[in-house]
């Protein structure tokens, strides 16, 4: 059995949940916004459904944790920034929270890079 | 940092096309989908890196932190393709047919859901999947002897895991989710004790910690039944084999830090349990005396906590919703009386060896080569 399977996965979900917010990020400062399906409305209905979502896809419990554990939310907050998402507008404690998610998925994405390199 | 970007950008773009040429030509059936995602990957890794310094928007410093991350992110996605999945292919031979014929045959035998993987012997640590590839890796010697070939059933389950596009497997990540559910609810009611009673405050930070360690010890416990379920006893013995040869203490559990593995002996309970579940008592017995064996020789005993961080009674619970969740989806479960070709010679290889250590070498030998000819007339 391969002890660094897990931490491969582990590491693949990670990067585009980073990914995504990084995007949500830039579209919700100015950058790319489009009128429908934007990375920052994808996001925000994902926060929205958080969540029911956790108890039915491993994915969604992974963003969950990191956003329970790593940046200290606790349900209503994460559902309040998943509406905040949705509704748009440059909003700067929805631009905070984003940015500290991107840098607590950062953190993670290290812990497991180096569970990986080190074969754990 | 816009000038270091436009420095290396270029650099690593031409590192990529350097990946890209090196894919050869001509690849059997086996490679393809992994030769069609390393195009794929690499064009996206190019067109990202140049983005970095070709949009006008990441040359702004408001979004400096996010073209970071960014770069980041791509040179790790180019470090991967470069050490794992472009030399998979550089390196691709014909004596790889066997090895990725074998997965195949497994996947028919166990009515696997998914595509099967494609597998390279390169590893240079030991078995390992990479699901975003669809790869496993494997010792270079592994196509040659059997004893370790059950722990691919293992890694076959990983990507089951994760893979959300077949609704086929939706029972087993259901019931891995509602066992994820009970562990924490289980270590929830543990942590509210201790703060209720009297005991000392260092275990309220253990079972934060376990709490933590479940979320990934659930997912291998899962894989660990996924492969006794469908190939009985030889993943038992594989999994001992392991353990004696590479492991450490099996009653090991993190107090400080958070792990990926749960204890070995944690695990072989639940291998056994599974086996007997499936009708294999007899088998489990056995391999529980050996297992013991083990532990004599390796010296070992439990800490008081062990059986607080393992309690039979979740171990049970993970097991009978593991079969749950593996019956559901259709997969073969192994019993006495299953006779697939690989199963077969996978289990019987184990039979042999403690039927007669010294003489195993020259008996695996000969059952590679049913394999090999079974394998070939399969595919034939």
């Amino acid at each position: 059995m391969s002890w660094s399977a897990l931490n491969a996965d582990l590491y693949e979900q990670i990067r585009s949940y980073a990914d995504l917010t990084d995007r949500a990020l830039i579209e919700l400062t100015g950058g790319t916004a489009e009128p429908h399906n934007t990375q920052r409305e994808n996001l925000g209905k994902l926060f929205s459904e958080l969540e029911t979502l956790r108890h039915h896809d491993l994915s969604a419990r992974l963003i969950w944790l990191i956003l329970r554990d790593s940046v200290k939310m606790t349900p209503q907050e994460i559902a309040g920034l998943g509406a905040a998402l949705v509704g748009a507008g440059q909003n700067p404690s929805v631009i905070a929270a984003l940015e500290k998610l991107a840098q607590a998925l950062a953190r993670e994405q290290a812990v497991v890079k180096s569970r990986l390199k080190n074969g754990l | 940092m816009h000038d270091y970007f436009d420095g290396v950008v270029p650099q690593l773009v031409a590192r990529a096309e350097h990946l890209l040429a090196s894919i050869p030509q001509g690849l059997s059936f086996e490679f393809h989908l992994l030769e069609q995602t390393c195009r794929q990957r690499l064009t996206e890794v190019m067109d990202g890196l140049r983005a970095l310094i070709q949009e006008p928007l990441m040359r702004q410093p408001k979004y400096c932190q996010v073209r970071i991350r960014q770069y980041r992110r791509l040179i790790e996605d180019l470090d991967l393709l470069e050490t794992v999945a472009v030399p998979a292919l550089a390196r691709a031979q014909d004596s790889d047919r066997f090895l990725n014929r074998l997965v195949q045959q497994i996947r028919n035998e166990i009515k696997y859901p998914l595509l099967p993987p494609v597998v390279s012997p390169f590893s240079q640590s030991y078995f390992r999947i990479y699901g975003q590839f669809h790869l496993i890796c494997v010792p270079l010697g592994e196509g040659h002897f059997l004893l370790h070939l059950p722990d691919i059933y293992h890694e076959l389950a990983h990507p089951l895991v994760w893979e959300s596009s077949y609704p086929a497997i939706k029972p087993y990540r259901s019931a891995l989710l509602e066992t994820l559910d009970l562990v924490a609810n289980w270590l929830q009611e543990e942590l509210e004790r201790e703060e209720r009673g009297r005991g000392p405050v260092s275990y309220q930070f253990y079972i934060k910690q376990w709490t933590r360690s479940w979320e990934d010890w659930c997912i291998e416990f899962f894989c660990d039944l996924f492969a006794t379920f469908t190939l009985g006893p030889a993943f038992a013995w594989s999994h001992l084999h392991l353990c004696a040869a590479r492991g450490s203490n099996p009653f090991e559990i993190p107090l400080i830090s958070v792990t990926t593995h749960p204890a070995d002996d944690a695990r072989m309970r639940a291998i056994l349990n599974g086996l007997c579940l499936i009708g294999f008592k007899d088998h489990a017995t056995i391999i529980e005396r050996r297992w013991r064996d083990l532990i004599d020789d390796l010296g070992v005993a439990p800490d008081p906590e062990y059986q607080r961080c393992f309690p039979h009674y979740i171990l049970n619970l993970i097991v009978d919703n593991s079969l749950q969740g593996v019956r559901a989806m259709g997969c073969r479960i192994a019993s006495p009386a299953t006779a697939d070709p690989v199963h077969e010679v996978l289990n019987q290889a184990w039979q042999e060896f403690w039927r007669s250590p010294a003489q195993y070498s020259a008996r695996e030998r000969t059952l590679i080569e049913m394999l090999r000819k079974n394998s070939a007339v399969a595919f034939a």
